[in-house]
Protein backbone atom coordinates (compact mmCIF):
# COMPACT_ATOMS: atom_id res chain seq x y z
CA UNK A 1 0.00 0.00 0.00
CA UNK A 2 1.28 3.63 -0.92
CA UNK A 3 2.12 6.16 1.97
CA UNK A 4 -0.29 8.52 3.23
CA UNK A 5 -0.51 11.58 1.00
CA UNK A 6 -4.09 12.78 2.62
CA UNK A 7 -6.61 11.90 4.71
CA UNK A 8 -10.16 10.19 4.72
CA UNK A 9 -12.71 12.60 4.09
CA UNK A 10 -16.36 12.10 5.40
CA UNK A 11 -19.93 13.50 4.90
CA UNK A 12 -23.43 12.64 5.33
CA UNK A 13 -26.98 12.99 6.00
CA UNK A 14 -30.41 11.51 7.36
CA UNK A 15 -33.34 12.08 6.28
CA UNK A 16 -36.98 11.38 7.18
CA UNK A 17 -38.98 9.12 4.97
CA UNK A 18 -41.90 10.47 3.36
CA UNK A 19 -43.94 7.70 5.17
CA UNK A 20 -42.42 8.33 8.07
CA UNK A 21 -43.23 12.18 7.94
CA UNK A 22 -46.56 11.83 7.41
CA UNK A 23 -47.12 9.69 10.36
CA UNK A 24 -44.93 11.85 12.76
CA UNK A 25 -42.32 8.72 14.13
CA UNK A 26 -39.04 10.37 13.54
CA UNK A 27 -36.00 8.90 11.21
CA UNK A 28 -35.06 5.70 12.39
CA UNK A 29 -31.65 6.17 10.57
CA UNK A 30 -28.84 6.98 12.09
CA UNK A 31 -25.22 7.18 11.15
CA UNK A 32 -21.71 7.68 13.20
CA UNK A 33 -18.63 8.78 12.51
CA UNK A 34 -15.53 7.77 14.53
CA UNK A 35 -11.79 8.93 13.92
CA UNK A 36 -8.80 7.58 15.60
CA UNK A 37 -5.02 7.15 15.14
CA UNK A 38 -3.61 3.91 17.12
CA UNK A 39 0.01 4.22 15.37
CA UNK A 40 -0.33 2.60 12.02
CA UNK A 41 -2.09 5.57 10.72
CA UNK A 42 -5.55 7.31 11.07
CA UNK A 43 -8.23 5.49 10.77
CA UNK A 44 -11.87 6.62 10.06
CA UNK A 45 -15.13 4.44 10.80
CA UNK A 46 -18.25 5.21 9.61
CA UNK A 47 -21.71 3.19 10.76
CA UNK A 48 -25.07 3.72 9.58
CA UNK A 49 -28.06 2.11 10.58
CA UNK A 50 -31.46 1.79 10.07
CA UNK A 51 -34.05 1.17 13.26
CA UNK A 52 -36.26 -1.90 12.45
CA UNK A 53 -40.12 -0.78 11.19
CA UNK A 54 -41.42 -3.28 13.85
CA UNK A 55 -38.98 -2.45 16.88
CA UNK A 56 -40.30 0.01 19.46
CA UNK A 57 -36.96 1.90 19.84
CA UNK A 58 -35.93 1.55 16.33
CA UNK A 59 -34.20 5.05 16.36
CA UNK A 60 -32.56 4.19 20.82
CA UNK A 61 -31.12 1.08 18.71
CA UNK A 62 -29.54 2.53 16.04
CA UNK A 63 -28.04 5.08 17.70
CA UNK A 64 -26.68 2.74 19.83
CA UNK A 65 -25.33 0.36 17.54
CA UNK A 66 -23.80 2.75 15.28
CA UNK A 67 -21.83 4.53 17.97
CA UNK A 68 -20.48 1.46 19.14
CA UNK A 69 -19.80 -0.15 15.98
CA UNK A 70 -17.90 2.71 14.54
CA UNK A 71 -15.97 3.07 17.78
CA UNK A 72 -14.98 -0.51 17.89
CA UNK A 73 -14.11 -0.15 14.43
CA UNK A 74 -11.90 2.73 15.17
CA UNK A 75 -10.34 1.58 18.13
CA UNK A 76 -9.65 -2.54 16.86
CA UNK A 77 -8.87 -1.68 13.11
CA UNK A 78 -6.20 -4.14 13.22
CA UNK A 79 -7.94 -6.47 14.78
CA UNK A 80 -10.95 -6.72 12.16
CA UNK A 81 -8.56 -6.47 9.30
CA UNK A 82 -6.44 -9.55 10.29
CA UNK A 83 -8.36 -11.46 12.35
CA UNK A 84 -11.54 -10.46 10.30
CA UNK A 85 -13.81 -13.43 11.85
CA UNK A 86 -12.59 -13.26 15.63
CA UNK A 87 -12.85 -9.57 15.95
CA UNK A 88 -16.47 -9.64 14.00
CA UNK A 89 -18.11 -12.27 16.68
CA UNK A 90 -16.53 -10.12 19.31
CA UNK A 91 -18.10 -6.57 18.00
CA UNK A 92 -21.24 -8.15 17.75
CA UNK A 93 -21.18 -9.64 21.31
CA UNK A 94 -20.19 -6.55 22.35
CA UNK A 95 -22.69 -4.32 21.22
CA UNK A 96 -25.52 -7.11 21.30
CA UNK A 97 -24.46 -6.71 25.24
CA UNK A 98 -24.83 -3.29 25.57
CA UNK A 99 -28.25 -3.19 23.59
CA UNK A 100 -29.38 -6.38 26.19
CA UNK A 101 -28.17 -3.93 29.14
CA UNK A 102 -30.27 -1.24 28.04
CA UNK A 103 -33.23 -3.82 27.04
CA UNK A 104 -32.91 -4.93 30.41
CA UNK A 105 -33.22 -1.35 32.26
CA UNK A 106 -35.79 -0.50 30.70
CA UNK A 107 -37.77 -4.00 30.85
CA UNK A 108 -37.90 -4.68 26.95
CA UNK A 109 -36.30 -7.66 24.60
CA UNK A 110 -33.46 -6.88 22.72
CA UNK A 111 -35.53 -7.06 19.08
CA UNK A 112 -36.80 -3.80 20.57
CA UNK A 113 -33.67 -2.22 19.24
CA UNK A 114 -33.57 -3.92 16.15
CA UNK A 115 -31.60 -2.37 13.17
CA UNK A 116 -29.31 -3.23 10.26
CA UNK A 117 -26.07 -2.58 9.69
CA UNK A 118 -23.70 -0.70 7.22
CA UNK A 119 -20.44 0.10 8.16
CA UNK A 120 -16.92 1.06 6.68
CA UNK A 121 -13.09 1.30 8.24
CA UNK A 122 -10.58 3.02 6.05
CA UNK A 123 -6.82 3.87 7.28
CA UNK A 124 -4.66 6.23 5.76
CA UNK A 125 -2.27 3.31 4.24
CA UNK A 126 -5.06 2.25 1.94
CA UNK A 127 -6.63 -0.53 4.41
CA UNK A 128 -10.09 -0.80 4.90
CA UNK A 129 -12.57 -3.07 6.12
CA UNK A 130 -16.59 -3.28 5.19
CA UNK A 131 -19.32 -5.05 7.46
CA UNK A 132 -22.79 -5.19 6.27
CA UNK A 133 -26.10 -7.15 7.80
CA UNK A 134 -29.82 -6.58 6.14
CA UNK A 135 -31.02 -4.00 3.97
CA UNK A 136 -28.98 -0.81 2.12
CA UNK A 137 -25.75 -1.28 1.10
CA UNK A 138 -21.73 -0.18 0.12
CA UNK A 139 -20.74 1.39 -3.20
CA UNK A 140 -16.92 1.09 -3.56
CA UNK A 141 -15.27 3.94 -6.14
CA UNK A 142 -11.90 3.35 -7.33
CA UNK A 143 -10.15 5.48 -9.77
CA UNK A 144 -11.54 3.68 -13.14
CA UNK A 145 -14.91 2.42 -11.93
CA UNK A 146 -17.63 2.67 -8.72
CA UNK A 147 -19.15 -0.80 -8.41
CA UNK A 148 -21.62 -2.28 -5.62
CA UNK A 149 -19.15 -3.45 -2.91
CA UNK A 150 -21.92 -5.15 -1.18
CA UNK A 151 -25.91 -5.11 -2.47
CA UNK A 152 -28.89 -4.99 -0.25
CA UNK A 153 -29.16 -8.35 2.14
CA UNK A 154 -32.84 -9.36 1.99
CA UNK A 155 -34.42 -12.47 2.28
CA UNK A 156 -36.58 -13.78 -0.66
CA UNK A 157 -39.09 -11.08 -0.40
CA UNK A 158 -38.84 -7.11 -0.42
CA UNK A 159 -40.30 -7.29 3.43
CA UNK A 160 -37.85 -9.61 5.05
CA UNK A 161 -34.24 -8.40 5.99
CA UNK A 162 -31.58 -9.26 8.93
CA UNK A 163 -31.19 -7.33 12.20
CA UNK A 164 -28.07 -7.05 14.39
CA UNK A 165 -30.88 -8.65 17.08
CA UNK A 166 -31.16 -11.98 15.20
CA UNK A 167 -30.03 -15.70 16.06
CA UNK A 168 -28.10 -15.76 13.05
CA UNK A 169 -26.48 -11.78 12.66
CA UNK A 170 -22.86 -13.00 12.77
CA UNK A 171 -23.64 -15.33 10.10
CA UNK A 172 -25.38 -13.37 7.78
CA UNK A 173 -23.07 -9.76 7.91
CA UNK A 174 -20.96 -9.79 4.47
CA UNK A 175 -17.63 -8.90 5.52
CA UNK A 176 -14.98 -7.94 3.04
CA UNK A 177 -11.72 -5.79 3.41
CA UNK A 178 -8.67 -4.78 1.06
CA UNK A 179 -7.19 -8.00 2.08
CA UNK A 180 -9.81 -10.24 0.22
CA UNK A 181 -10.73 -7.58 -2.29
CA UNK A 182 -9.90 -8.97 -6.01
CA UNK A 183 -8.61 -5.25 -6.65
CA UNK A 184 -4.73 -4.49 -5.72
CA UNK A 185 -4.81 -0.89 -5.58
CA UNK A 186 -6.59 1.54 -2.67
CA UNK A 187 -10.27 2.75 -3.41
CA UNK A 188 -10.83 6.43 -3.73
CA UNK A 189 -13.78 6.41 -1.97
CA UNK A 190 -16.80 4.23 -0.43
CA UNK A 191 -21.02 4.90 -0.44
CA UNK A 192 -23.01 3.91 2.63
CA UNK A 193 -26.64 4.06 2.23
CA UNK A 194 -29.84 2.64 3.49
CA UNK A 195 -33.06 1.09 2.02
CA UNK A 196 -34.51 4.54 2.05
CA UNK A 197 -32.35 5.61 -1.17
CA UNK A 198 -31.11 2.02 -1.78
CA UNK A 199 -33.18 2.28 -5.49
CA UNK A 200 -31.57 5.64 -6.84
CA UNK A 201 -28.50 4.62 -6.50
CA UNK A 202 -28.03 0.61 -7.86
CA UNK A 203 -30.19 -0.67 -11.18
CA UNK A 204 -31.03 -3.86 -9.23
CA UNK A 205 -31.03 -6.11 -12.71
CA UNK A 206 -27.28 -5.46 -13.45
CA UNK A 207 -25.97 -3.95 -10.30
CA UNK A 208 -25.23 -0.84 -12.14
CA UNK A 209 -24.46 2.20 -10.29
CA UNK A 210 -25.90 5.27 -10.35
CA UNK A 211 -23.40 8.34 -11.78
CA UNK A 212 -24.80 10.28 -9.14
CA UNK A 213 -22.49 7.96 -6.65
CA UNK A 214 -19.21 8.92 -8.31
CA UNK A 215 -19.68 12.79 -8.56
CA UNK A 216 -21.00 13.17 -5.22
CA UNK A 217 -17.89 11.49 -4.01
CA UNK A 218 -15.95 14.19 -5.84
CA UNK A 219 -17.36 17.04 -4.03
CA UNK A 220 -14.95 16.32 -1.60
CA UNK A 221 -11.87 17.27 -3.84
CA UNK A 222 -13.15 21.03 -3.65
CA UNK A 223 -15.18 21.27 -0.54
CA UNK A 224 -14.98 20.65 2.74
CA UNK A 225 -17.09 18.04 4.73
CA UNK A 226 -20.19 20.38 6.19
CA UNK A 227 -20.09 21.98 2.76
CA UNK A 228 -20.94 18.40 1.24
CA UNK A 229 -23.10 17.15 4.17
CA UNK A 230 -24.83 20.27 3.94
CA UNK A 231 -25.13 19.36 -0.54
CA UNK A 232 -26.15 15.47 0.62
CA UNK A 233 -28.62 16.34 2.94
CA UNK A 234 -30.58 19.51 0.22
CA UNK A 235 -30.13 16.26 -2.31
CA UNK A 236 -32.13 13.68 -0.04
CA UNK A 237 -34.57 15.90 0.56
CA UNK A 238 -35.11 17.40 -2.81
CA UNK A 239 -34.07 14.80 -5.48
CA UNK A 240 -33.44 11.17 -3.69
CA UNK A 241 -35.91 10.85 -1.54
CA UNK A 242 -38.80 8.64 -2.61
CA UNK A 243 -42.84 9.82 -2.64
CA UNK A 244 -43.82 7.19 -0.16
CA UNK A 245 -40.41 5.80 0.86
CA UNK A 246 -38.51 5.03 3.84
CA UNK A 247 -35.86 7.01 5.70
CA UNK A 248 -32.47 7.87 3.73
CA UNK A 249 -29.24 7.85 4.72
CA UNK A 250 -26.09 8.68 2.22
CA UNK A 251 -22.89 8.50 3.52
CA UNK A 252 -19.74 9.28 1.41
CA UNK A 253 -16.00 8.56 2.15
CA UNK A 254 -13.44 10.15 0.18
CA UNK A 255 -9.56 9.76 0.32
CA UNK A 256 -8.54 13.47 -0.52
CA UNK A 257 -4.88 13.89 -1.65
CA UNK A 258 -2.61 16.49 0.09
CA UNK A 259 -5.33 17.59 2.73
CA UNK A 260 -4.76 18.89 5.70
CA UNK A 261 -5.11 16.56 8.49
CA UNK A 262 -8.25 16.42 10.94
CA UNK A 263 -6.21 15.74 14.69
CA UNK A 264 -7.20 12.21 15.15
CA UNK A 265 -4.88 12.06 18.01
CA UNK A 266 -5.86 10.54 21.43
CA UNK A 267 -9.54 8.57 22.22
CA UNK A 268 -11.40 8.40 19.28
CA UNK A 269 -13.31 11.35 18.37
CA UNK A 270 -16.78 10.19 17.59
CA UNK A 271 -19.76 12.01 15.86
CA UNK A 272 -23.35 10.50 15.98
CA UNK A 273 -25.71 11.90 13.25
CA UNK B 1 -17.57 24.80 -5.02
CA UNK B 2 -20.70 26.37 -5.54
CA UNK B 3 -24.18 25.10 -4.24
CA UNK B 4 -25.54 24.77 -7.66
CA UNK B 5 -22.74 22.14 -8.90
CA UNK B 6 -23.61 19.72 -6.01
CA UNK B 7 -27.22 19.51 -7.15
CA UNK B 8 -28.29 16.22 -8.72
CA UNK B 9 -30.00 15.92 -11.25
CA UNK B 10 -32.80 13.20 -11.85
CA UNK B 11 -31.29 11.71 -14.86
CA UNK B 12 -27.78 11.15 -13.20
CA UNK B 13 -29.95 8.43 -10.66
CA UNK B 14 -31.24 4.69 -11.71
CA UNK B 15 -34.92 3.67 -11.91
CA UNK B 16 -36.16 0.47 -10.52
CA UNK B 17 -39.50 -0.87 -11.04
CA UNK B 18 -41.98 -0.26 -7.82
CA UNK B 19 -41.95 -3.81 -5.38
CA UNK B 20 -44.60 -6.20 -6.39
CA UNK B 21 -47.52 -7.98 -4.39
CA UNK B 22 -48.42 -10.74 -6.85
CA UNK B 23 -52.00 -12.10 -5.76
CA UNK B 24 -53.96 -14.73 -7.09
CA UNK B 25 -57.77 -14.85 -6.96
CA UNK B 26 -58.63 -18.39 -7.27
CA UNK B 27 -62.46 -18.57 -8.22
CA UNK B 28 -65.08 -20.88 -7.98
CA UNK B 29 -67.18 -20.62 -11.07
CA UNK B 30 -69.30 -24.08 -10.78
CA UNK B 31 -72.84 -24.09 -12.08
CA UNK B 32 -73.80 -23.51 -8.59
CA UNK B 33 -72.28 -20.17 -8.26
CA UNK B 34 -74.24 -19.06 -11.49
CA UNK B 35 -76.98 -16.00 -11.88
CA UNK B 36 -76.54 -13.70 -8.53
CA UNK B 37 -73.61 -15.12 -6.78
CA UNK B 38 -71.46 -14.88 -10.20
CA UNK B 39 -72.87 -11.16 -10.20
CA UNK B 40 -72.30 -10.15 -6.64
CA UNK B 41 -68.47 -11.77 -7.37
CA UNK B 42 -68.16 -9.66 -10.53
CA UNK B 43 -68.93 -6.28 -8.70
CA UNK B 44 -66.59 -7.53 -6.08
CA UNK B 45 -63.79 -7.59 -8.12
CA UNK B 46 -64.80 -4.60 -10.09
CA UNK B 47 -64.83 -2.86 -6.51
CA UNK B 48 -61.54 -4.89 -5.81
CA UNK B 49 -59.62 -3.23 -9.06
CA UNK B 50 -60.65 0.24 -8.35
CA UNK B 51 -60.13 0.53 -4.82
CA UNK B 52 -56.35 -0.76 -5.67
CA UNK B 53 -56.22 2.18 -8.09
CA UNK B 54 -56.74 5.56 -6.23
CA UNK B 55 -53.85 4.02 -4.41
CA UNK B 56 -50.82 5.53 -5.63
CA UNK B 57 -48.49 2.66 -4.26
CA UNK B 58 -50.41 -0.04 -4.44
CA UNK B 59 -51.60 0.58 -8.01
CA UNK B 60 -48.37 0.15 -9.23
CA UNK B 61 -47.53 -2.38 -6.84
CA UNK B 62 -50.56 -5.19 -6.94
CA UNK B 63 -50.10 -7.46 -9.28
CA UNK B 64 -53.31 -9.96 -9.43
CA UNK B 65 -54.64 -12.95 -11.76
CA UNK B 66 -57.56 -14.45 -11.46
CA UNK B 67 -57.84 -18.36 -11.78
CA UNK B 68 -61.27 -19.90 -12.25
CA UNK B 69 -62.47 -24.03 -11.33
CA UNK B 70 -64.92 -25.84 -12.56
CA UNK B 71 -64.80 -29.31 -14.41
CA UNK B 72 -61.11 -27.73 -15.00
CA UNK B 73 -58.84 -25.15 -14.13
CA UNK B 74 -58.96 -22.06 -16.15
CA UNK B 75 -56.53 -19.26 -15.94
CA UNK B 76 -59.17 -16.26 -16.74
CA UNK B 77 -56.49 -13.76 -16.51
CA UNK B 78 -52.66 -13.63 -16.44
CA UNK B 79 -50.60 -11.42 -14.07
CA UNK B 80 -51.00 -7.78 -14.47
CA UNK B 81 -50.83 -4.97 -12.35
CA UNK B 82 -54.17 -3.46 -11.91
CA UNK B 83 -53.70 0.12 -13.04
CA UNK B 84 -53.74 -1.56 -16.45
CA UNK B 85 -56.72 -3.74 -16.10
CA UNK B 86 -59.61 -2.95 -18.54
CA UNK B 87 -62.36 -5.00 -17.64
CA UNK B 88 -62.37 -8.48 -15.78
CA UNK B 89 -65.93 -10.49 -15.68
CA UNK B 90 -65.70 -14.40 -15.00
CA UNK B 91 -68.81 -16.37 -15.97
CA UNK B 92 -69.94 -19.58 -14.30
CA UNK B 93 -69.26 -22.37 -16.95
CA UNK B 94 -71.09 -25.14 -15.15
CA UNK B 95 -70.24 -28.69 -13.84
CA UNK B 96 -68.37 -29.63 -10.81
CA UNK B 97 -65.74 -27.81 -8.62
CA UNK B 98 -62.28 -29.06 -9.44
CA UNK B 99 -60.80 -26.81 -6.47
CA UNK B 100 -57.45 -28.68 -6.13
CA UNK B 101 -56.55 -28.01 -9.87
CA UNK B 102 -57.92 -25.03 -9.57
CA UNK B 103 -55.18 -24.29 -6.66
CA UNK B 104 -52.34 -25.72 -8.27
CA UNK B 105 -52.67 -24.12 -11.15
CA UNK B 106 -52.72 -21.02 -9.46
CA UNK B 107 -49.79 -21.65 -7.40
CA UNK B 108 -48.09 -22.65 -10.71
CA UNK B 109 -48.46 -19.15 -12.13
CA UNK B 110 -47.46 -17.82 -8.80
CA UNK B 111 -44.05 -19.49 -9.09
CA UNK B 112 -43.65 -18.68 -13.20
CA UNK B 113 -44.31 -14.67 -11.94
CA UNK B 114 -42.01 -14.74 -9.42
CA UNK B 115 -39.21 -16.33 -11.46
CA UNK B 116 -39.87 -13.43 -14.00
CA UNK B 117 -39.32 -10.63 -11.28
CA UNK B 118 -36.25 -12.31 -10.35
CA UNK B 119 -35.25 -12.36 -13.70
CA UNK B 120 -36.43 -8.53 -14.55
CA UNK B 121 -34.76 -7.33 -10.73
CA UNK B 122 -37.85 -6.95 -9.95
CA UNK B 123 -38.33 -7.17 -5.77
CA UNK B 124 -41.62 -8.79 -4.63
CA UNK B 125 -43.65 -9.15 -1.39
CA UNK B 126 -45.38 -12.80 -0.13
CA UNK B 127 -48.01 -13.76 -2.81
CA UNK B 128 -50.92 -13.91 -1.62
CA UNK B 129 -53.53 -16.66 -2.66
CA UNK B 130 -57.44 -16.20 -2.20
CA UNK B 131 -59.73 -18.81 -2.13
CA UNK B 132 -63.19 -18.52 -2.41
CA UNK B 133 -65.80 -21.69 -2.96
CA UNK B 134 -69.34 -22.71 -2.81
CA UNK B 135 -69.48 -26.10 -3.24
CA UNK B 136 -67.12 -29.12 -2.14
CA UNK B 137 -64.22 -30.63 -4.20
CA UNK B 138 -65.16 -33.26 -6.81
CA UNK B 139 -61.94 -34.89 -7.60
CA UNK B 140 -59.20 -35.40 -5.05
CA UNK B 141 -56.51 -33.17 -5.85
CA UNK B 142 -57.32 -30.56 -3.45
CA UNK B 143 -55.12 -33.01 -0.89
CA UNK B 144 -52.22 -32.50 -2.44
CA UNK B 145 -52.78 -29.05 -3.54
CA UNK B 146 -53.99 -28.19 -0.03
CA UNK B 147 -50.39 -29.44 1.57
CA UNK B 148 -48.50 -27.63 -1.22
CA UNK B 149 -50.07 -24.56 0.18
CA UNK B 150 -49.31 -25.07 3.90
CA UNK B 151 -45.69 -25.89 2.93
CA UNK B 152 -45.71 -22.45 1.27
CA UNK B 153 -47.14 -20.96 4.26
CA UNK B 154 -45.10 -22.22 6.83
CA UNK B 155 -42.01 -21.14 4.99
CA UNK B 156 -43.13 -17.53 4.74
CA UNK B 157 -43.45 -18.16 1.12
CA UNK B 158 -47.32 -17.88 1.09
CA UNK B 159 -50.57 -15.63 2.41
CA UNK B 160 -53.74 -18.10 2.28
CA UNK B 161 -57.54 -16.72 2.41
CA UNK B 162 -59.43 -19.33 2.42
CA UNK B 163 -63.05 -18.48 2.07
CA UNK B 164 -66.25 -20.24 1.77
CA UNK B 165 -69.48 -18.92 0.38
CA UNK B 166 -72.83 -19.78 1.37
CA UNK B 167 -73.46 -23.07 3.64
CA UNK B 168 -72.35 -25.96 1.55
CA UNK B 169 -68.64 -25.05 1.47
CA UNK B 170 -67.58 -26.91 4.69
CA UNK B 171 -64.98 -25.04 6.38
CA UNK B 172 -62.87 -28.27 7.45
CA UNK B 173 -62.25 -28.96 3.68
CA UNK B 174 -60.87 -25.42 3.33
CA UNK B 175 -58.92 -25.74 6.23
CA UNK B 176 -57.06 -27.85 4.62
CA UNK B 177 -55.40 -25.25 2.67
CA UNK B 178 -53.88 -23.34 5.40
CA UNK B 179 -52.76 -23.22 8.84
CA UNK B 180 -52.41 -19.81 9.65
CA UNK B 181 -55.39 -18.25 8.07
CA UNK B 182 -58.38 -20.17 9.49
CA UNK B 183 -61.00 -20.42 6.32
CA UNK B 184 -63.98 -17.58 6.82
CA UNK B 185 -67.42 -18.43 5.88
CA UNK B 186 -68.78 -15.00 3.55
CA UNK B 187 -71.99 -13.30 5.17
CA UNK B 188 -74.28 -14.09 2.70
CA UNK B 189 -73.31 -12.56 -0.95
CA UNK B 190 -70.89 -9.73 0.32
CA UNK B 191 -68.42 -9.98 -1.99
CA UNK B 192 -67.92 -5.93 -2.44
CA UNK B 193 -66.92 -5.60 1.35
CA UNK B 194 -64.79 -8.84 1.57
CA UNK B 195 -63.03 -7.07 -1.66
CA UNK B 196 -62.92 -3.94 -0.26
CA UNK B 197 -61.32 -5.30 2.90
CA UNK B 198 -59.07 -7.07 0.61
CA UNK B 199 -58.13 -3.93 -1.24
CA UNK B 200 -57.35 -2.04 2.23
CA UNK B 201 -55.20 -4.77 3.40
CA UNK B 202 -53.33 -5.03 0.14
CA UNK B 203 -52.00 -1.49 -0.21
CA UNK B 204 -51.06 -1.62 3.41
CA UNK B 205 -48.72 -4.65 2.44
CA UNK B 206 -47.44 -2.78 -0.48
CA UNK B 207 -46.02 -0.06 1.35
CA UNK B 208 -45.04 -2.36 4.34
CA UNK B 209 -40.59 -1.70 5.42
CA UNK B 210 -38.30 -4.58 5.87
CA UNK B 211 -39.33 -6.10 9.32
CA UNK B 212 -42.07 -4.05 10.29
CA UNK B 213 -45.45 -5.95 11.21
CA UNK B 214 -48.01 -6.28 9.39
CA UNK B 215 -51.09 -7.59 11.35
CA UNK B 216 -54.38 -8.12 9.40
CA UNK B 217 -57.70 -5.76 9.95
CA UNK B 218 -59.76 -8.37 11.91
CA UNK B 219 -62.37 -5.39 12.61
CA UNK B 220 -62.75 -5.21 9.16
CA UNK B 221 -63.08 -8.76 8.59
CA UNK B 222 -66.28 -9.19 10.67
CA UNK B 223 -67.51 -6.84 8.24
CA UNK B 224 -67.96 -9.42 5.44
CA UNK B 225 -67.46 -12.60 7.48
CA UNK B 226 -69.86 -14.68 9.90
CA UNK B 227 -67.91 -14.71 12.82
Amino acid sequence: MAEPTGQWRCSGASVVGRSHEREGSGCQDVWCMCRSNNGTGGVLAVCVCDGAGRAKNARAGAELVSSSLARWLATHFDRALFEPEDALYEAIFEVREAMGQRAEQSRESLDDYACTVVAVATRDDGQWVAWHLGDGGIIVQFADAARVLSPPKRGEFANVTYFITDADAYEQVDRQSSRTCAEAVPPLGFALFTDGVESRLILRKTGAVAPAVPRMLGWHESADEEQVSNAVRYNLQDVLRDPFGDDCTLVLLRWRLNSVPIDPVGEPDEQVV
Amino acid sequence: MSDDLMRIRQEELVVNPSNRVPIALCLDASGSMSGEPMKELNEGIRLFIEAVRQDPVASSSVEACVVSFSDQARTEQDFQTLANVVDWKLAATGGSTNLGGGVNLALDLLERRKEEYKRAGVDYFQPWLVLMTDGQPTTSEHISAGSRTCNMEQQGKLVVFPIAIGNAAELSTLAMFSKKNQPLRLKGLNFRDFFQWLSRSVSRWSQSRPGEKMPLDVEGIKGWAEI
